[in-house]
């Protein structure tokens, strides 16, 4: 539950500074009075929208500071801390990663050749969904992972070029 | 390669976008989210300056880095005047006066907080400070907090993690804020 209000809260923020969010490592000093809109909109029926099952999760008035929750997810941290255009980019720089690794596991399925993408793409995968719910970011586990994925995926790319070769 | 290139960033750039705008949009629908008005903009950017705040809590003079910030947002039944006060290391105090239309509902939303706080954590009701119609200092939420209620305004003084205002300088901080909040009009949305 303090996951959905934190990343509610998140929502708001960066809908609050759409173009340049409130500045990296900023949403701590934001957070409280997000968080606290969307506990008083409980009163207001406003999350109508939401499945009945998660309603009364967001929709009631338990205060949750900033001691207590956070936007718990990678993309509306990035939408509040950096507004539409960090968004982009970070979406950009998981997005590229993940398409041309999944891209390079399905071209080389039947692949005899022992690959070390098999193993840090699911390691990636892991973190990946990780962040989804909670807010991980800023360690370097998560961007070393990335750039591992990355560089795997071109080793991959070049030795079944040679091998073709 | 290059115009491939442009071309896949802008759909990303497209797709996020229209992401973006669809998810903020059902987040916010049909709920101001400024001050419509200066009834509460002007009295809630007087309502605490960080001479203030050093004065009434003294520990906070020793942080690092501390700043005020106001917003003042009109919703559908209420104003909400929110001040934050930080200081670096994401240290957070927060105030929110909540200004209804009528004592009755300012009453109701004190009754409202302080006796469903916490599973089965009731506050008991009455005027425990000595000041405001109804005020309580509870740990509710792992460190203080003071609510209190004056007319048609509701108050909440929240030490986030309790940094920056020992329990005694909250009250002294909530008797000038007491006084303060007079300067609130009620809510006339």
């Amino acid at each position: 539950m303090l996951r959905i209000r934190g990343m509610l809260a998140g929502i708001e923020m960066g809908a609050a500074y759409p173009f340049t969010g409130v500045g990296p490592g900023q949403q701590a000093y934001y957070f409280d009075h997000y968080s606290e809109l969307i506990r008083e909109r409980s009163y207001e029926n406003a999350y109508s929208f939401l499945p009945a099952r998660i309603r009364p999760a967001v929709q009631n008035t338990t205060k949750y500071p900033i001691s207590y929750s956070n936007p718990h997810n990678l993309f509306i941290m990035a939408w509040a801390e950096t507004g539409v255009l960090g968004l982009i980019a970070i979406v950009g720089i998981v997005a590229v990663v993940m398409v041309r690794a999944l891209g390079t596991l399905w071209r080389l399925r039947d692949s005899e050749a022992p690959l070390v993408l098999y193993f840090f793409f699911p390691s990636f995968l892991g973190l990946f969904i990780f962040q989804m719910v909670n807010y991980f970011s800023l360690h370097p586990w998560f961007w070393t992972t990335l750039a591992l994925v990355y560089a795997a995926t071109r080793d991959a790319d070049s030795s079944s070029s040679h091998r073709a070769v | 390669m290059r115009r491939r290139y442009i071309r896949s960033l802008a759909l990303l750039s497209a797709l996020v976008l229209v992401l973006v705008l669809v998810t903020a949009q059902t987040v916010s629908r049909g709920v101001a989210t400024k001050a419509t008005n200066d009834n509460i903009s002007d009295p809630c950017s007087e309502l605490l300056t960080v001479a203030d705040f050093i004065r009434t809590c003294p520990s906070a003079a020793a942080q690092e880095g501390l700043r005020v910030r106001v917003d003042a947002v009109a919703l559908s039944t209420l104003s909400k005047c929110s001040v934050s006060v930080t200081a670096r290391g994401a240290y957070t105090f927060h105030i929110f006066a909540n200004v209804f239309r009528d004592a009755a509902s300012a009453l109701a939303r004190f009754h409202d907080r302080t006796n469903n706080v916490v599973d089965g954590l009731a506050i008991p009701p009455g005027n425990e400070l000595g000041f405001g119609e109804a005020s309580a200092l509870h740990h509710a939420f792992g460190g203080p907090e003071l609510d209190f209620q004056r007319e048609h305004v509701y108050v909440e003084i929240s030490p986030s993690g309790g940094f920056l205002c020992s329990d005694g300088d909250l009250r002294t901080l909530g008797r000038l804020l007491y006084e303060r909040v007079s300067r609130f009009e009620p809510y006339a949305g």
